[in-house]
């Protein structure tokens, strides 16, 4: 019975956050754990770009923070965002991280600080470890859709990802 | 083996240098990042070959010129000469997109048999001088002005465009798809232009790295259109080699028949 009632309350809780929650996009990466080869942390991208593939956000990037000179090999991202402007750069990259599980949320808001306006995006994920491989996975994001779930299949650098578009419908 | 030797004839008529190597600049990198008062070494080697990028001939690496991004001609730091190749070292200390070439050289060039015996004499010089050298009962002496240029971009950071305006002499590359941003399986556009202006039938060979371990070139063949451009979509990310060349009647028919432009592109194609 007191299991029922928690059960219930977390519901309501889970509910209400739905309802009342500013929309918001949730990256669940996981990094796995290599144990073939020489083993570096991974340099990780997370960004969107529109449908004509311009990009509009980088929401993550994780890499080592001795100099720039492996910034070229996230090579899409850097194509995309990083060669236009390296104090940007400087802005939003923190350090890389070890295997493991991390949740990324966006605002769906832009470089800028603005929010996007509803149309479709594609979120794209580039990991890329030096004496490693290079994967690229993306999920179309539309938002004008309303709110959706989806998981991405594992890759070799890249863990099974979910990302979740919440509070869009109300 | 008529036709094989029929075949032969045909490929010598083209032009003198139909039968000469691919000659290429090939650079460590194509795309580097670094932070603002960092200088980038780029080291690159020049050849000659049949197979793409294999190091097969000497070529000089002393007459290349380095144009910076803000559009200054350089010269490489240093340079080396080989047997089979040469190197030349840039730092790259500039943002921006950079242009190598080799020194673009028209060169005279004449041929003509002499009864009696086979083959053709080759001359290094235009028609008139070849044929004041030449015995007397030479015959069928036909010349041509060779234009080559050998040339690749390499980009520090954000891509730029000042190197990439053509100079309005003979045959020139322009990239309307920056090289920076070739990519494999996407669209992308250059432009040929001849004295400045867009050249339609040029002919263009595109062969990916590494044609030494395939049975067969897979080379790409595109003709200019109207507007000098020619579209491809590269379906593999790599480094390539791009030939181009157009025949031309000469304005001076005294001193060569026909100009022959040629361009050697070296580019990558990146990664989706």
């Amino acid at each position: 019975m007191r299991q029922l009632i928690r059960t219930s309350a977390i519901g309501a809780l889970f509910v209400s956050s739905a309802v009342f929650a500013a929309p918001k996009m949730t990256v669940d990466l996981t990094l796995p754990e290599i144990t073939e080869g020489q083993y570096h942390r991974p340099y990780v991208a997370v960004w969107v770009e529109d449908a004509k593939g311009q990009t509009v956000k980088t929401i993550s990037l994780w890499v080592w923070d001795e100099g720039h000179k492996w910034l070229k090999d996230i090579r899409r991202w850097w194509r995309k965002a990083g060669r236009e402007d390296m104090s940007f750069v400087d802005g939003i990259a923190s350090a890389t991280k070890p295997a493991g599980h991390y949740k990324i949320d966006w605002d769906l808001t832009d470089d800028a600080g603005k929010p996007l306006t509803p149309a479709s995006y594609t979120v794209f994920i580039e990991v890329v470890r030096e004496h490693g491989g290079r994967d690229l996975v993306r999920q179309n994001l539309d938002l004008t859709a309303g709110d959706f779930t989806a998981q991405l299949p594992a890759t070799t650098e890249t863990g099974v990802i979910d990302i979740r578009l919440s509070g869009m419908t109300r | 083996m008529k036709l094989r030797l029929l075949a032969l004839v045909s490929a010598l008529c083209i032009s003198p240098l139909a039968s000469s190597h691919d000659r290429w600049i090939l650079p460590s990198h194509y795309n580097v990042s670094a932070e603002s008062l960092e200088a980038v070494w780029i080291t690159s080697d020049v050849s000659a070959s049949n197979q793409v990028f294999m190091f097969d001939k000497p070529v000089t690496a002393s007459d290349v010129r380095v144009y910076l991004p803000d559009g200054k001609p350089s010269s490489p730091s240093s340079s080396y000469t080989g047997g089979r190749k040469s190197v030349f070292d840039v730092q790259l200390l500039q943002d921006g997109t950079y242009k190598f070439e080799k020194e673009v050289t028209p060169r005279y060039f004449s041929v003509y048999k002499i009864k009696g015996k086979e083959g053709m004499v080759r001359s290094r010089l235009d028609k008139k001088a070849t044929a004041a050298v030449m015995p007397k009962d030479a015959y069928e002496l036909k010349g041509s002005l060779n234009v080559a240029r050998v040339e690749t971009y390499v980009t520090r950071n954000k891509p730029t465009d000042k190197v990439l305006a053509p100079k309005g002499e003979y045959l020139e590359l322009v990239p309307i798809t920056h090289p920076a941003d070739i990519v494999e399986n996407e669209p992308a556009t250059l432009q040929f232009v001849y004295d400045g202006k867009p050249v339609e039938g040029v002919s263009v060979a595109i062969m990916k790295d590494g044609s030494l371990y395939r049975n067969k070139p897979e080379e790409i063949s595109l003709t200019s259109d109207k507007e000098g451009k020619v579209a491809m979509t590269l379906p593999a990310a790599g480094r390539y080699l791009l030939h181009a060349s157009i025949e031309r009647p000469s304005p001076d028919k005294s001193l060569a028949d026909k100009t022959v432009s040629e361009i050697f592109l070296t580019f990558e194609a990146g990664l989706e």
